[in-house]
């Protein structure tokens, strides 16, 4: 290294880091752990205004504020001093027409009996539903209850099959370590039979060589024959 | 010892991630043993048509030999292709089809390895979800060494590289993660592997300060170097970045380097400044507070080491596994998953000069501990010795 490393643990964008070993490994630990909380920090600074509480805000007084309470009338109760002697003085005047009212007032009250009669019925028809619907969920648990024993069967199996799987990988295994033998007896083989083409060659020279020397054996003998016959 | 390195594309004006990874690797391999490098004749990564002659050329002092592509891509039909092999129920037969739709479909360059095997000792394929990988290490498996730069692709998932990725002799993997996945996925433990990665060239000199009055680029800043498009991940660092401004009325500015599809936000603190050379860029990024790292899939990000070759601290995204795990390996960089993590982090790490400087001190701690060509150089050559002496 050219430049000298400086020493010391020091800090850098809240990240501490130690100059005299410097682990990538743990600073992108501490970087992946600042990312990470960034998204946070930033939906909190956009966020304040919202969540903190304030005095001033109408928003904020209302839950810990009860609303003002409405108007109390007492219909059964009793006018009282002038509005009482008034009211009674209309009661007595109206007392005749009341019939003619009640007249004016009978098809409200049909209606109002048919809605309720309706509501009934309806409140019928929803008891059923009831009824219906908790027949459905026992039905439901029942095959629920199917289903749980069809897995538990087919958990048994997949761990069969994980048996049979195992045992096949162990097989490719073995296949494969057969390959590898092939392959190593292949280049053997190459290399022997490379030696054995050298040996063939370096063979039939030898004999070429012979054959020559024969040739010049048989020459140089018909010489001396022809020497010795002279 | 004689090697082969056999890639989609190569040339000096190619800059794709695995084609430069291959290239480096060549010209730093040729120092310890003969290199040739087998290709294709495409320069374009989307049709593969033929750009340069087919035969053999000499690039930085490696023999390099091209071969024709006999088909070039139609996008339309690779595209109707992988979707039926991504979202559909299909055959191993329509992954064939499919690969060789992905091509660069080099039948030449497949027939030269199987002529030509004795000639060389290992052929490293780069990128698995090729013509020539796929096919090459079919015709040589026992001289076959996979760089797969995988990334967290859907095709990876498809059932002809998961047998694939059983047949090579070794794997040299780009980060931990790749091995990881590449493991899970094909259950291929009993091949040996190394994670390797790359080396990367740091200039001898580099300044700010230089970069600053050439650029007009004052205060303090972020940069993003790479592509510019929505698989790196840019739409969301553009809407970070803009958001961070908004809500922190800091001063930092975001520059970025890198060749653009995507439209740049108008804002004063977003500089572009398109494609810039190897000076500059190295410039830039000794002045930058942090490198910006938003990709979503990367399977080593070469960048990302350049910045902790020189000292600076990364923010990478955290949804790319290779890219949280390289920063928890090397205590050199922050991640992020989100705006919050992105906002918290960046706020740490421009408030603090002191983390930045240990950040950085850690990631060039890492580099050098695992990514200079000196230790790129000896993981190659050690998987070779080790397949070596096990023959």
């Amino acid at each position: 290294m050219d430049s000298p490393k400086p020493s010391g643990a020091t800090q850098a964008a809240s990240v501490e880091i130690d100059y005299d070993r410097v682990n990538v490994a743990e600073i992108m630990a501490r970087i992946q752990k600042a990312a990470a909380e960034a998204p946070a920090e930033l939906s909190a600074a956009n966020e304040p205004r919202e969540a903190a509480p304030s005095s001033f805000s109408p928003a904020s007084a209302s839950p810990q504020t009860a609303p003002p309470a409405p108007p109390q009338t007492d219909w059964n109760s009793e006018p009282q001093g002038a509005k009482q002697r008034i009211k009674k003085i209309i009661r007595k005047l109206m007392r005749p027409f009341f019939p003619v009212i009640r007249l004016l007032a009978l098809p409200i009250h049909e209606e109002l009996r048919a809605t309720i009669k309706s509501l009934h019925e309806t409140n019928v028809r929803l008891d059923n539903l009831y009824h219906l619907l908790q027949r459905q969920a026992e039905e439901f648990d029942r095959k629920l209850d199917l289903g749980g024993e069809r897995m538990d069967r087919g958990e048994l199996r997949l761990d069969r099959l994980e048996g049979i799987l195992g045992e096949r990988l162990k097989d490719l295994d073995k296949s494969m370590e057969y390959i590898r033998l092939l392959h190593n007896l292949d280049h053997n083989l190459v290399v022997e039979l490379t030696k054995l083409k050298v040996e063939a060659d370096t063979l039939k020279s030898k004999v070429r060589i012979l054959e020559k020397d024969q040739e010049l054996t048989r020459r140089r003998e018909r010489a001396l024959e022809e020497q010795a016959l002279k | 010892m004689t090697i082969a390195l056999v890639v989609q594309r190569y040339g000096l004006e190619i800059n794709g991630g695995a084609e430069l990874h291959c290239r480096w690797v060549a010209e730093h391999m040729r120092t310890h043993m003969p290199v040739e490098v087998l290709t294709s004749c495409a320069y374009d990564y989307i049709t593969w048509r033929n750009h340069y002659p087919e035969g053999e050329e000499l690039i930085n002092g490696i023999r390099v030999r091209r071969f024709p592509v006999s088909r070039p891509r139609s996008p339309e039909k690779f595209g109707r292709l992988q979707n039926r092999i991504l979202e559909h129920e299909h055959r191993e037969q329509d992954e064939l089809a499919w690969l060789e739709e992905e091509g660069p479909t080099s039948p030449k360059l497949i027939h030269f390895i199987r002529k030509n095997q004795a000639a060389y000792d290992y052929f490293i394929f780069f990128s698995y979800r090729y013509y020539h990988s796929y096919w090459g290490i079919h015709a040589v498996p026992a001289k076959s060494i996979l760089v797969p730069t995988a990334e967290h692709d859907p095709v990876i998932h498809l059932k002809i590289f998961r047998d694939l990725f059983r047949m090579p002799r070794a794997f040299v993997y780009n980060s931990e993660e790749e091995r990881v996945m590449i493991q899970s996925l094909s259950r291929n433990e009993h091949v040996p592997g190394l994670v390797v990665g790359v080396g990367t060239e740091v200039p001898s000199s580099y300044a700010a300060d230089r970069f600053r009055r050439k650029h007009g680029v004052d205060g303090p800043y972020l940069i993003y170097i790479g592509r510019i498009d929505q698989n790196k991940g840019c739409p969301h660092l553009f809407d970070h970045f803009l958001r961070f401004k908004r809500e922190t009325a800091s001063a930092v500015k975001l520059v970025l380097i890198g060749s653009t599809v995507l439209k740049i936000p108008a804002h004063p603190d977003v500089r572009y400044l398109g494609f810039l050379s190897e000076e500059d860029k190295f410039d830039a990024l000794s002045g930058a507070e942090l490198l910006v790292m938003p990709s979503f899939y990367e399977s080593l990000s070469m960048v990302t080491l350049e910045a902790w070759a020189l000292g600076r601290p990364v923010l990478a995204n955290a949804k790319c596994e290779v890219l949280k795990g390289q920063c928890l390996r090397s205590n050199g960089g922050l991640y992020y998953e989100n705006y919050a993590e992105f906002k918290e982090a960046l706020k740490l790490l421009l408030s603090s000069e002191r983390l930045r400087a240990a950040l950085g001190d850690n990631g060039r701690a890492y580099y050098n501990a695992n990514y200079t060509w000196d230790i790129v150089e000896h993981k190659y050559l050690k998987i070779m010795n080790d397949l070596g002496a096990a023959r």
